[in-house]
């Protein structure tokens, strides 16, 4: 039985705007094992972004529960929290979010410099993780000076960079050409299997629903319905399920 | 729930406590930063360049114009001292006590009268070489009169023509001293010092001055400029909050991706603490360096040579450390607003998307 990277149960978020309550999630249960390929999915306002906010460490329900490796995240501090997002969580984003003042090595040695790691240790592993997806001769490039698709190649390689159990990518293709994103979803696939590390990745993209082990489907704040990829029917123009 | 706090104990000995706080990092990111919004930081930091060249300006003027008012006054008050007490040292009455002291205290002046003269007739026998015979009947006058001047019971004779030195002395600082007042009573005009030169008296500084010379220009600041100063530096911290708040503003997503890599609240502010300081440190010196040549330059076109030959130094190195501290000060408390502000954000920021 493999263990649970994330639990949560019976999560609700209710914010509050001015005097509007808005329920963004009502009662969601969710299981994610160690080593799975997850992707959220559904429309905008069904509080795929709050979800992924739960599971992430990024945010606190109003309540219920959520377990990131057994442990509750309400009950962490701000100490704890910056630990586990330093160590145990890396974060992709659909705006790739690399420093700009920063080189590409420098972007992926920041995580290290937080978890403590030398200078030299940390730029060998950096040099390392740039090579691995494929932007070995790039590493004193400034992000202006790569494609999009190259900033989230530095990012993959910014959230590998402290070996985390999770990683979290929000709308990763977002702001990527199809080919382009079809490619960053190969390596975040091939990452998923060399280094057994658990992907979340919340997404519009469809692209990925080949990739993905299992699919979490949200409408209005819960969870519509959880699809296996074998259980899959992609037809050439229409996906099933699609809300 | 009876323990809130309360965790398994095998997954409490998984999480750890973030402690890393990298001093060095925050400085390389904040002097990055810093250069790559070069013109930016240069805008924010004129405001400082400003502020403190008003403010070292004012301080340097009214340095200078403390060390004018006082300085010649000082060095012939000195010199007066000394002559009255060789005066009544030499007076016929006078105890033969008071000689002797005064004759002690004026040893090292009477050797220096005494070797003026060996030097003045080892001069003449030299040019007596090259003189004419008439040239040299006079040299011959002089040398011997100075010899005699040199003779054992001569020696308060000597003293005597050391005291007519003093006194020449005296002439020449009081001559230093004619333009500077000139120049009072011109900037007081119908103020006070028509009616102290009425008096037959020197014009009188604009406020008093302070005790003691170093702090001398912090007495001598009138009320007006101890206004504008604030101002300005009021404006100026005004200033630096907005232009912080702004880049803050900017820079939400940076703020928030640092703090999905682990980087904890004060990190953020040290951040904004160091860039803050750097850019006053520099803004700071700039100031300095053009508020005290501006005064210095000006204060010399009014009041003559003489300002150099009383350049206060003291109290400008002073002023000029204070001025460092107000800026630097100033940089790092308009900052910590914003600085609080950026660590506050939540990491969710980073992923908002401008929809």
């Amino acid at each position: 039985m493999q263990q649970n990277i994330v639990r949560t149960r019976e999560v609700t978020k209710v914010y509050t705007m001015g005097k509007v309550k808005v329920e963004a999630l009502r009662g969601v249960d969710l299981e994610i094992r160690a080593g799975e390929y997850i992707s959220i999915m559904g429309p905008s306002g069904s509080g795929k972004t709050t979800l992924f906010n739960m599971v992430g460490g990024l945010d606190k329900p109003t309540t219920g529960k959520v377990y990131i490796e057994e442990v509750d995240v309400a009950q962490l501090d701000a100490y704890e929290l910056a630990w586990l997002r330093c160590r145990k969580i890396g974060y992709i984003f659909q705006t790739f979010n690399i420093i700009p003042v920063m080189t590409a090595l420098e972007n992926v040695t920041l995580p290290m410099v937080f978890a403590g790691l030398t200078t030299d240790e940390a730029r060998d592993k950096g040099v390392g993780l740039l090579k691995r997806v494929g932007l070995g001769d790039r590493f004193s490039h400034k992000p202006f000076e790569l494609s999009g698709g190259q900033q989230q190649r530095v990012a993959i390689a910014r959230a590998m960079a402290n070996d985390p159990s999770l990683i979290l990518a929000d709308e990763p293709t977002g702001n990527l050409d199809i080919k382009t994103g079809t490619e960053i979803i190969e390596l975040l696939k091939q990452l998923n299997k060399e280094k057994g590390v658990t992907i979340i990745s919340a997404t519009h993209d469809h692209k990925m629903l080949s990739a993905s082990d299992r699919i979490v489907w949200i409408r209005d704040g819960k969870v519509d319905r959880i699809e296996e990829r074998r259980d899959l029917k992609i037809e050439i123009g229409t996906i099933e399920g699609e809300a | 729930m009876s323990e809130p706090k309360a965790r398994p104990r095998n997954a409490q000995a998984r999480i750890g406590k973030q402690v890393m706080l990298p001093w060095s990092k925050a400085t390389e990111i904040a002097l990055k930063s810093i250069k790559v919004r070069f013109w930016r930081s240069m805008i924010t930091m004129s405001s400082i360049v400003l502020a403190i060249a008003f403010l070292m300006s004012i301080w340097t003027s009214t340095a200078i114009t403390a060390a004018l008012d006082q300085g010649p006054q000082r060095e012939i008050e000195a010199i007066r001292a000394r002559l009255a007490t060789v005066r009544d040292a030499l007076k016929p009455g006078a105890p033969p006590s008071a000689k002797s002291q005064v004759e002690q205290q004026c040893a090292a002046d009477l050797s220096a009268a005494q070797r003026r003269k060996e030097t003045a007739i080892r001069e003449k026998e030299r040019a007596l070489k090259d003189a004419t015979s008439d040239e040299a009947k006079t040299l011959n006058k002089e040398v011997g009169d100075l010899r005699a001047a040199l003779a054992p019971d001569k020696a308060l004779e000597l003293l005597r023509d050391y005291l007519s030195d003093l006194r020449k002395e005296v002439e020449t600082v009081k001559g230093k001293l004619d333009p500077i007042l000139l120049q009072e009573r011109g900037a007081q005009g119908a103020e006070v010092g028509d009616a102290a030169a009425a008096k037959g008296k020197e014009a009188a500084p604009r406020t008093q001055p302070a005790a003691g010379g170093i702090g001398a220009f912090l007495g001598y600041m009138s009320p007006t400029d101890k206004w504008l100063a604030v101002l300005a530096l009021l404006v100026c911290f005004v200033g630096i909050i907005n232009a912080m708040f702004m880049t803050v503003q900017e820079r939400f997503r940076e703020i928030g991706t640092m703090k999905c890599l682990g980087a904890l609240d004060s990190f953020i502010v040290k951040i904004f603490l160091i860039e803050s300081a750097m850019l006053g440190f520099i803004g700071t010196l700039f100031g300095i360096v053009i508020g005290l040549v501006l005064s210095a330059v000006r204060q010399t076109l009014v009041y003559g040579w003489a300002t150099l030959d009383y350049f206060p130094r003291g109290s400008l190195a002073v002023a000029a450390m204070m001025a460092a501290l107000v800026g630097l000060v100033l940089s790092i408390v308009a900052a910590i607003f914003p600085a609080h502000k950026a660590a506050r954000m939540e990491p969710v920021a980073a992923m908002r998307t401008e929809e």
